[in-house]
């Protein structure tokens, strides 16, 4: 399925136990610049949830949560401005 | 044999089902408060206390069942339960959630069930006994007539009275200080049967049904002569001594536990989220080792997290509020070394 | 959750304190288990109880020609034995018979008990029983078998060739489990001392044998776990980290009737007890079996186990059974007289 969002970095903790797909994912985002887009490639349903909810948390927006098979998803988060 | 030891077949399947779907987690409860300052879980677990707390209270007024606590050795329940603390962490899971995992295919959550096996039989009949029955025979403390010490007989006020009124007043103050507005999205366009079988469970919800799950599990224990509600760890060594010394040790608790990851395994399968997975084998060893501290710390304490803190705590325990505080100590403790201590990334 | 749902509920939760209250107002609050569970408690944690009597110490007292301080003496032996020959002044009333009601009226409260029968286990046990029922009882220690040689007078005497050579295990064993008490519904009464009598005479007066070293033996070698009972040593710690019988697990006599220990024995399970030579763990026994428990007393305890005297102490010596007067015919008042070969109390 063809996306037209850009995506500038994409992060996988596919097989990654609890919590390094949040912990990686929080990591991943405050280093990137504002309107940049991280995808996420996850396949624990626990993150699954946790990500975006604490994404938005922390004022990033969550763009999209896509499924791709089973329990991989895909997320698309654009970051907000830091520092 | 007793036909109603299979009561814990119902009773675990629904368990399975709930932890999957609520993703239950207590190691991810306590640990996210720091780490991810998330606090989703940890309300899913002071739900289910509160629901099981007035269900317990009830039911022992009724003579339904009996309150009937751990024994309080408080030198067991801190050394146990810091260990189990630091344990879980390693392990990425607590007992409830390396259980619902290995129902979800996890690979990693496998590899902790077996180290908690392991070091669990090395503990309760193994090398670590005599280790541990020195430490529990040392601080042992009941009451005068040799009850184990609750809340309630410590401060001489009958069981129901006290767990009513803590219970109500924390309803009452959840009434007061809730915030507004905090209904999860999407749940608009969901039906019912999208809600349940598809998606992830809410915290009030998984917190409602796990406690309730309790109050079923202590009444069919009961009929069974096994005065106790939720236990994981004693159904895994027992399955395992059944399988290794060819007797007989299938009582309710070891059959609630099987059907427990059979009910995870359902559920995750019906939402699509079942896939065997494993994490690099650096990830897998660091998860038997966490697996083999929970289990030396459960056997040491009297009981996993599960065990201590969502059935022991609801019958104001006194040693489960101790071994479930010593838990969160250890699992801070590991969590701030593995994932905020300067230089960490 | 709403805040008004949410409020309705803890309301509702603190109003059910004052119903349960009111409602239980009316109805027994103490089950009759823990009436029996609370007097056994208090007598076997008395300071002042004292367990068994020795012969020594009887005589003594009859023939110290102050029948002031004389105990009360009661056989619980069958009338034909009894008539062969009893201890002097002692009255006779089966094990059965005894607590009926009007048997029980018969005892003294204010004076000493000594209870004594063939071998000193039956004894014990209605020793054990008629404390809770508020007397003041003691067993003789070895019965009749330590009061004379006599065998016609005092058969079933203690064989010491016949303890067998059965293994010991020194390494403890803890029990673990948390069941349910027994529920204990012998009478719609609501007296204590009503429950407590019913249920030893319901318990005094049904068979109550106790297991032969051999018939565990087979039942802990037999390869079928199921029917293994639970064994329960009542001796001190020491001697039971000296040795003990395989598989047993060390509760002493005065902490049986604590909740934290009966809450650890399996109510569907038959528990073997068993002490130095059957005595004190004849007052277990009666204990458990009153509470609810199927319980058995391992007859001549760890003396008929193991012939190793450093395990197994304190055993009957068939020598050292005195030879002291007693009398004969039902009950009459013959005063007692130094016997020829066995002049004063050993």
């Amino acid at each position: 399925m063809a996306d037209e969002t850009k995506v500038d970095k994409t992060l996988d903790v596919r097989g990654e136990i609890c919590p390094n797909p949040d912990l990686k994912t929080m990591t991943a985002l405050e280093k990137m610049e504002k309107g940049q887009i991280l995808e996420v490639l996850v396949d624990y349903p626990l993150s699954l949830e946790r990500i975006p909810r604490n994404a938005e948390k922390r004022k990033h927006k969550v763009l999209k949560i896509e499924k791709v098979s089973g329990p991989e998803h895909r997320i698309l988060i654009e970051a907000k401005a830091n520092k | 044999m007793n036909p109603l030891i299979f009561t814990g077949i119902p009773v675990g399947l629904a368990f399975g089902f709930a932890l999957q779907r609520g993703r239950f987690c207590m190691n991810s409860a306590f640990r996210d408060i720091i780490v991810l300052k998330d606090y989703d879980l940890l309300k899913s677990v002071g739900v289910a206390i509160l629901v099981s707390m007035i269900g317990f209270a009830i039911m022992d007024k009724t003579g339904v069942i009996s309150i009937s606590p751990v024994t309080f050795w408080w030198g067991a329940n801190m050394l146990g339960g810091f260990i189990f603390g630091i344990g879980m962490v390693l392990a990425g899971g607590c007992a409830s959630g390396i259980t619902y995992r290995f129902g979800e295919g996890m690979v990693g959550a496998m590899s902790a069930v077996v180290g908690l096996i392991f070091f669990g039989l090395m503990t309760s009949v193994g090398v670590f006994k005599p280790f541990v029955d020195t430490v529990r025979g040392a601080t042992t403390i009941t009451t005068a007539d040799g009850a184990n010490l609750t809340l309630a007989n410590v401060f001489g006020i009958p069981h129901y009275i006290l767990a009513l009124a803590i219970a109500g007043v924390v309803l009452i103050l959840w009434a007061v200080f809730a915030k507004k507005g905090e209904s999860t999205k999407g749940e608009e366009s969901a039906s019912l049967r999208e809600r349940i079988f598809k998606r992830g469970w809410g915290w009030r919800s998984t917190g409602v049904v796990i406690g309730l799950i309790g109050i079923a599990a202590f009444t069919a224990s009961a009929s069974t002569g096994r005065m106790y509600p939720l236990s994981i760890t004693g159904g895994y060594l027992s399955t395992t001594k059944t399988l290794i010394m060819g007797q007989n040790f299938m009582t309710w608790l070891p059959i609630m536990l099987l059907s427990t990851i059979v009910g995870a395994f359902l559920a995750a399968l019906i939402a699509g989220e079942f896939k065997l997975r494993a994490p690099a084998p650096k990830t897998l060893i660091q998860c038997f080792l966490g697996g083999c501290l929970m289990g030396f710390g459960a056997e040491c304490g009297g009981g996993c997290n599960i065990t201590h803190i969502l059935s022991g705590v609801p019958q104001l325990s006194l040693s489960s509020i101790l071994n479930g505080a010593f838990i969160i100590f250890g699992c801070w403790a590991a969590a701030w070394f593995m994932f905020l201590r300067p230089g960490r990334a | 959750m709403k805040r008004i749902i949410l409020l309705i509920f803890g309301i509702i939760v603190l109003a059910l304190i004052p119903i349960f209250s009111a409602t239980s107002g009316a109805v027994v609050e103490v089950s009759e288990f823990e009436v029996i569970r609370s007097a056994a408690n208090d007598y076997l944690t008395a300071p002042t109880t004292v367990w068994n009597m020795s012969e020594k110490d009887l005589c003594a007292n009859l023939l110290d020609g102050d029948p002031a301080n004389d105990p009360f003496i009661l056989s619980i032996r069958n009338a034909a034995d009894y008539a062969k020959g009893h201890i002097s002044g002692a009255v006779n009333i089966p094990m059965a018979e005894v607590f009926k009601p009007e048997n029980l009226a018969r005892l003294p409260k204010d004076k000493k008990i000594v209870v004594y029968c063939y071998t000193g286990h039956t004894g014990s046990r209605v020793a054990a029983l008629l404390n809770l029922c508020g007397y003041d009882a003691s067993n003789l220690k070895w019965g009749m078998t330590g009061w004379t040689k006599d065998t016609e007078v005092a058969p079933y005497r203690f064989d010491p060739e016949s303890a067998m050579d059965y293994p010991i295990e020194t390494t403890a064993n803890t029990l673990t489990g948390n069941y349910a008490f027994p529920t204990v519904e012998n009478t719609a009464l609501t007296s204590e001392a009503e429950i407590i009598q019913i249920a030893c005479y319901n318990y005094a007066s049904g068979s109550h044998g106790d297991i032969s070293a051999e018939d565990l033996h087979a039942l802990i070698t037999d390869d079928d776990p199921a029917n293994d009972p639970i064994i329960v040593s009542v001796r001190s710690a020491e001697q039971y980290a000296k040795g003990h019988i395989p598989g047993a697990v060390n509760i002493l006599l005065k902490d049986i009737a604590k909740k934290e220990n009966l809450q650890r024995l399996d109510p569907n399970k038959q528990i073997v007890a068993y002490c130095y030579t059957g005595r004190t763990a004849s007052q277990a026994t009666a204990i458990l079996n009153v509470l609810g428990y199927n319980a058995v007393n391992l007859h001549w305890g760890m003396t008929s186990w193991t012939k190793d005297t450093d395990v197994a102490p304190g055993g009957f010596n068939p020598d050292t059974s005195l030879d002291y007067p007693f009398e004969t015919g039902a009950g009459e008042e013959v005063p007692v007289a130094p016997s020829d070969g066995g002049g004063a109390c050993g």
